[in-house]
């Protein structure tokens, strides 16, 4: 029995939807995919997907995260509203990192960057497929987990001495390392632990703490005894998530429904206004003769270090794609470099081997550039702050750029402090932030191609340095091409390049980073055509 | 008659580098920046070859260009390499004569050519 179940399971053809706005991409994923044996639909917009979703549940989604309209992250969300076991495959461009991100955190299985190539389609399907086992043998597990938990419960219901289980149950509680509190069934809060209460900086004053008078407990509703003390009412959706009414996910709504456990992953706003991710579970802990579920306890656990892990893994897996795809760029322009050198001193023709050798130059110094970027970002090192001088730190800078500004015949002026003036800063980790600043700004009046339509008075990049009582100013200002809104942004998001291939996406986010440990703040200004000022705002 | 490869890529580096090793083996040449660009030179220069890089930008990436050019009577038949920097073989590039990864091998790519259009 059990092998022919399995046996039908593998054999059915598996269905797939197919969401992208571009015919060429549904056209040769879907051959793709038939060739692999799957029974494929297409949509060509989230909208559209998600009609055809409603009509015929599909087990795996396929989707491109960048649509016109409802986007594939939209879509993603609604897909697992209807049916949280679908799996959801993403199709991401290079430098949608964000977006990656983004769609993991709402449970998107796999994702595979664009274009798609057919061994990594399968690779990311197949790993979607042993994932939906591993959920379905899941379900039937905690399926048959409930159903005991329900008998048990409702034994307990039925107990007379209820109260004094669930005052164990509540004791235990009160140190444990969750989130745990009750609600009833108008998500007033009946009692909270420890945590909870911290967590929510709910003090003593507003709820009493355990071991109030057990015999207050009219045996139905209330769970020995703790009370707000003053009688003031408090709902779980406005002490937790500062909502006014309750939240239409809540698991504990759910609970209340169907007298089953609930799980979703949740973000509780603290007093302080900040975000917690949590994962909640909701479960009935009263049951009224009737079945009805009277109050349901809550369990959350906070899973910020979760998702940063999550998070960071992903910008790993997305960093080596991005880098190793660089890195062959480069590579092959350090051949040209090399070709043009040799073939010039063949004919002997001393133009091209200045030419040649300059590209020889530029493309080591952009590798030696990328892997010290990388090198960055894989170790996170720790800022060790000496004494600065402004001066000689700006002298420093503008000694280093001066060579590839020259080499790019644009002209690099500065502004000085006069007199200097100290600041306390890690130089080495702020030298590199700035150059990555300055690197830019060069990078922006030499945009290949284009800067001849418009021959302009020359290029120039200005870095200049001040200072208030308690601020450093370090301003660098380049006449360019400037950038497009959605580049400026994006501009410090790990692995947005505005340059297409000419940049990895890493350098400015370096930058940031750098700034923001250093306590100070980034701005930039910029208009198309016009150029671009980045303001960088230190503590002295 | 001299033959002429059109050279797509938008990166200006490559785009030196390609035209150098072809015009060293006696080809002409032209070049494109991206997949629109390419059809605008293609009108005025007739290539007989045509060396296309994948990922460019305003979406005028590989499978699109091959899209386009397959729809054009004039020009559908003319032989394309694929320079790219793609990990693994592309889906849609089975209409390519054939794929060189980067960094390639200038022999290589050059006895490919001499073996096409000669």
């Amino acid at each position: 029995m059990n092998l022919n179940s399995d046996n039908n399971i593998t054999d059915l053809p598996q269905r797939i939807l197919l969401v992208d706005d571009e015919e060429d991409i549904r056209d040769v994923l879907t051959i793709a995919l038939e060739d692999m044996g799957y029974d494929v639909t297409t949509a060509e917009n989230g909208k559209d997907a998600l009609e055809q979703f409603v009509a015929a549940d599909f087990p795996m989604v396929l989707t491109d995260i960048k649509m016109p309209g409802m986007d594939g992250i939209e879509l993603l969300k609604k897909i697992k509203q209807i049916s949280p076991e679908t799996e959801i495959i993403m199709i991401t461009g290079h430098g949608d990192m964000d977006l990656a991100i983004e769609s993991f955190r709402n449970e998107a299985v796999e994702f595979i960057t664009k274009p798609v190539d057919v061994t990594t389609l399968e690779i990311a399907i197949s790993r979607a497929k042993k994932k939906q086992k591993i959920r379905q043998g899941l379900k039937a597990y905690t399926e048959s987990l409930e159903s005991m938990v329900l008998e048990k419960s409702n034994a307990l219901a039925s107990h007379p001495a209820r109260g004094d289980d669930k005052k164990e149950i509540l004791e235990s509680m009160e140190n444990l390392p969750l989130i745990v509190f009750v609600v009833d069934r108008t998500f007033k809060i009946k009692t909270g632990n420890a945590l909870f209460k911290k967590t929510f900086a709910i003090g003593n004053k507003t709820l009493k703490s355990t071991g109030a008078d057990p015999e207050s407990c009219d045996g139905t509703s209330q769970i020995n005894g703790e009370l707000f003390e003053n009688n003031s009412e408090q709902f779980c959706h406005r002490v937790c998530r500062n909502n006014a009414l309750p939240c239409p996910e809540c698991p504990a709504l759910a609970t209340f429904q169907d007298g089953e456990s609930h799980q979703i992953e949740v973000s509780y706003t603290l007093a302080n206004e900040e975000q917690l991710p949590c994962l909640a579970w909701a479960a009935p802990i009263a049951v009224d003769g009737d079945g009805t579920v009277s109050e349901a306890i809550i369990m959350a656990t906070d899973i910020q270090k979760v998702m940063d892990i999550k998070d960071h893994l992903t910008s790993l897996g997305l960093m080596i794609g991005s880098v190793s795809h660089g890195i062959k760029g480069l590579l092959t322009g350090l051949d040209g470099g090399v070709y043009l050198l040799n073939s010039a001193l063949k004919k002997e023709d001393q133009d091209q081997a200045r030419e040649g050798l300059q590209m020889v130059q530029q493309m080591t110094a952009k590798i030696k550039k990328m892997i010290l970027d990388i090198l960055f970002y894989a170790k996170d090192r720790k800022l060790q702050k000496e004494k600065v001088s402004a001066k000689n730190f700006a002298g420093d800078l503008l000694n280093t750029m001066d060579s590839r500004a020259k080499n790019l015949s644009i002209e690099l002026k500065s502004k000085l402090p006069d007199p200097d003036f100290n600041f306390m800063a890690d130089a080495g980790a702020l030298d590199s932030a700035l150059i990555n600043i300055l690197d830019n700004a060069l990078d922006a009046c030499v945009t290949d191609g284009k800067k001849n339509e418009s021959p302009k008075e020359k290029y120039f990049v200005e870095l200049s340095v001040s200072c208030t009582p308690s601020k450093l100013i370090f301003t660098i200002t380049d006449n360019g091409i400037g950038m497009e809104n959605q580049d400026m942004e994006k501009a410090f998001c790990l692995f947005h390049s505005g340059k297409g291939k000419g940049g990895t996406g890493l350098g400015l986010y370096i930058s940031k980073h750098v700034i923001d440990q250093h306590g100070g703040t980034i701005k930039i200004d910029s208009e198309k055509n016009k150029g671009t000022t980045f303001t960088v705002t230190l503590p002295k | 008659m001299t033959k002429k490869i059109l050279v797509v890529d938008d990166d200006p580096t490559i785009v030196k580098y390609l035209t150098n090793i072809f015009n060293d083996n006696g080809y002409e040449t032209c070049s494109a920046n991206e997949g629109g660009e390419a059809f605008e030179v293609m009108k005025q220069e007739n290539p007989d070859l045509i060396t296309l890089d994948l990922e460019m930008p305003n979406g005028e990436w590989g499978p699109k260009f091959f899209r386009r050019l397959s729809k054009q009577e004039k020009f559908k038949d003319i032989p394309v390499i694929v320079i790219s920097g793609l990990a693994s073989r592309h889906l849609s590039i089975d209409k390519a004569i054939t794929w060189l990864s980067k960094p390639f091998d200038p022999e290589k790519l050059v006895g490919i050519v001499k073996n096409t259009i000669g």
